[in-house]
């Protein structure tokens, strides 16, 4: 029986999604409470580049170039960056239900931000303490499963819950200690998530470190995807393990602890956009990386926008990407069905 | 090309697992290793692939000490052959037998065409060509360990581990897996294999080790160890091994067989 190979297309869905992203960063920035037209955005844009005689007010610049260019670009890495570490987890773990909080991440940075508000810090501060705790919650997940698990996944994951459940204690002993006029809001609002507080220097001072984990990730993305066939099996097939175990826990937790320490919690995306883009592209990791990120951006990006498109309230984000992102994947999942185990 | 030298193993050292276990694998061997349950032969085939280290003796590849040698180099001397179970996600075939060019690529190098090439001739020569494109997890048993062993020969190794290749393989497959085996060690492949049917040692291996509490208790070609008393004395059991004439057959050919005592 002649069978002759079906081409899978990657580099056409790639550049789809390329384009789809950035049709959608630029037509971002006309939605929200103030009209501008998408000539003017462009002049606008061009004109940091260029001379272009301003013929706008000076509040149209700020709009575009403080407000909306930030949050939009903070949409596309924060969405794009969770996705991934998330696909990254999935696949060392070698398990669908793991998202990038998975080794405490956020329940770290939850209780360091509560902790900041509740001490009257400002948003400086706020970031600092989240990135910080962040931090030390997912070292001490790898140093349980260093120390007592001899480095396995089981001890891990179990390392990461342990660890996220102390910090959710922790953080719920701040919100009982925090008055209720003020503090319990402002961390309520926090934990459940938001582009808004975002400024272009907070995107300048994640930049470098999403580039270097992204880098790192792209390099040992061969290796990582042998890990999917488990540890052993990728060790007798000439992977460094623990090395790339390593890259991955740190990238993923460095990519994720920026984001959080920025936006708050955002859930979902980091779980299920690896999903949709296994449907499109394929379980293998060098594919799955590239395609999450960009599902990944422009999902976060166009949720954003029916947030800014609200008049009067901001709708938490993290709790809008569940809303809207269920139905969408549901339907996803009858239209593909493709073997999840 | 393998050597084993008085390998000793233990997790605990109060229960040694294996003690005191020699043998030499070369080209177009097939050692077939038998014993019951927990003797210990997974933790050898651990010990050889470097997943465990051992606490005495040496195992050589092409005379070098294994723990001496880098692990992507070992990888292209030796690849392991597990059973075959299930991946978390929906891989292609293509995609896992793809893996096991992994530690010829470069850091940050993608599988270039003659990966591909090295992926598709290792699935041609085992007939599976047709599975290409399909999901790894919607296949038989006897498929997925097809494709394993596919993986295994796209790494380019010379030394193949198998363990249990023929488990819960239908005859059918089980004839099929040891004529894939034998063909293999008659290209000049090595092959070191578990297995829980003697038969198996008969129909395809060029020696057997037969393994009891972490010892070796009797080795050499399948016709001098695989006996009826060293098998009873192995599983504990009464086994038959008996020569008989098959209906289509002029040569006598050895069975084992259990025997109960109803």
């Amino acid at each position: 029986m002649p069978q002759t190979k079906k081409k899978d297309y990657f580099m056409l869905k790639m550049l789809i999604l390329i384009c789809l992203a950035v049709i959608v960063f630029f037509g971002s920035f006309l939605v929200g409470r103030y009209p501008i037209s998408p000539r003017t955005v462009v002049d606008i844009l061009l004109s940091q580049f260029t001379d272009i005689p301003k013929y706008w007010e000076k509040t149209m610049e700020q709009v575009v170039l403080q407000v909306r260019l930030p949050r939009i670009a903070l949409g596309l890495l924060v969405g794009g960056v969770l996705a991934v570490s998330g696909a990254s987890y999935q696949t060392l773990f070698k398990n669908p239900m793991v998202s990038p909080d998975i080794l405490g991440v956020s329940a770290g940075a939850g209780f360091g931000a509560a902790l900041a508000m509740i001490g009257h810090g400002g948003w400086w501060q706020i970031q600092t303490t989240a990135f910080i705790f962040g931090l030390v919650a997912v070292v001490s997940a790898y140093l349980i499963a260093y120390i007592f698990g001899r480095q396995t996944i089981t001890v891990l994951i179990l390392g990461g819950i342990v660890v996220s459940s102390l910090f959710q204690s922790l953080l719920s002993i701040i919100k009982t200690l925090a008055d209720t006029e003020n503090e319990l809001p402002a961390i309520t609002f926090w934990l459940m998530g938001g582009l808004g507080k975002g400024s272009n220097r907070d995107l300048l001072f994640m930049l470098p470190a999403i580039f270097l984990s992204l880098l790192l990730l792209f390099l040992f993305r061969h290796q990582i995807n042998a890990l999917a066939a488990g540890e052993d099996e990728a060790a007798t097939m000439g992977v460094n393990v623990p090395l790339v175990k390593l890259v991955i826990v740190s990238c993923s937790t460095l990519m994720t602890v920026c984001s959080v320490s920025i936006c708050g919690i955002i859930g979902w995306v980091g779980m299920v956009v690896p999903h949709i883009a296994r449907m499109l592209t394929g379980a293998d990791y060098s594919k799955l990386a590239a395609s999450s990120f960009f599902i990944g951006g422009v999902f976060l990006v166009i949720i954003d926008n029916i947030i800014r498109g609200f008049e009067g309230v901001e709708l938490p984000l993290g709790v809008l990407t569940a809303l809207v992102g269920t139905p969408v994947f549901v339907l996803l999942l009858s239209r593909v069905r493709k073997g999840w185990t | 090309m393998l050597s084993v030298q008085g390998l000793r193993y233990f997790y605990h050292p109060t229960r040694i697992i294996l003690e005191d276990i020699t043998f030499e694998l070369n080209n177009h061997d097939i050692l077939c290793l038998l014993g019951p349950n927990g003797t210990g032969k997974t933790t050898l085939l651990r010990c050889i692939l470097s997943l465990h280290k051992p606490k005495g003796g040496v195992i050589r590849l092409d005379g070098r000490d294994i723990q001496k040698i880098h692990a992507r180099r070992r990888a292209e001397l030796m690849a392991y052959v597990p059973q075959a179970t299930t991946v978390a996600f929906p891989y292609k075939a293509e995609d896992i037998v793809l893996m096991g060019r992994v530690s010829h690529l470069a850091l940050g190098a993608r599988p270039g065409k003659k990966d591909r090439k090295l992926a598709e001739e290792a699935m041609e020569r085992l007939s599976i060509s047709h599975l290409r494109d399909y999901s790894f997890n919607e296949m038989s048993s006897g498929e997925k360990q097809m494709v394993l062993v596919a993986r295994a020969l796209a790494q380019q190794a010379r030394i193949l581990v198998m363990d249990e290749p023929t488990a819960n393989l239908d005859y059918c497959n089980q004839v099929k897996m040891l004529q894939v085996i034998k063909n293999l060690a008659a290209q000049g492949y090595a092959i070191l294999m578990t297995s829980h049917y003697p038969d198996h040692a008969f129909l395809a291996c060029t020696q057997a080790i037969l393994m009891r509490d972490g010892l070796i208790m009797a080795q050499g070609a399948p016709e001098e160890v695989v006996t009826t008393e060293n098998l009873t004395r192995l599983y504990a059991t009464p086994v038959c091994v008996t020569e008989t004439r098959l209906d289509f057959k002029d040569t006598l050919t050895k069975v084992c067989v259990p025997v109960m005592n109803s």
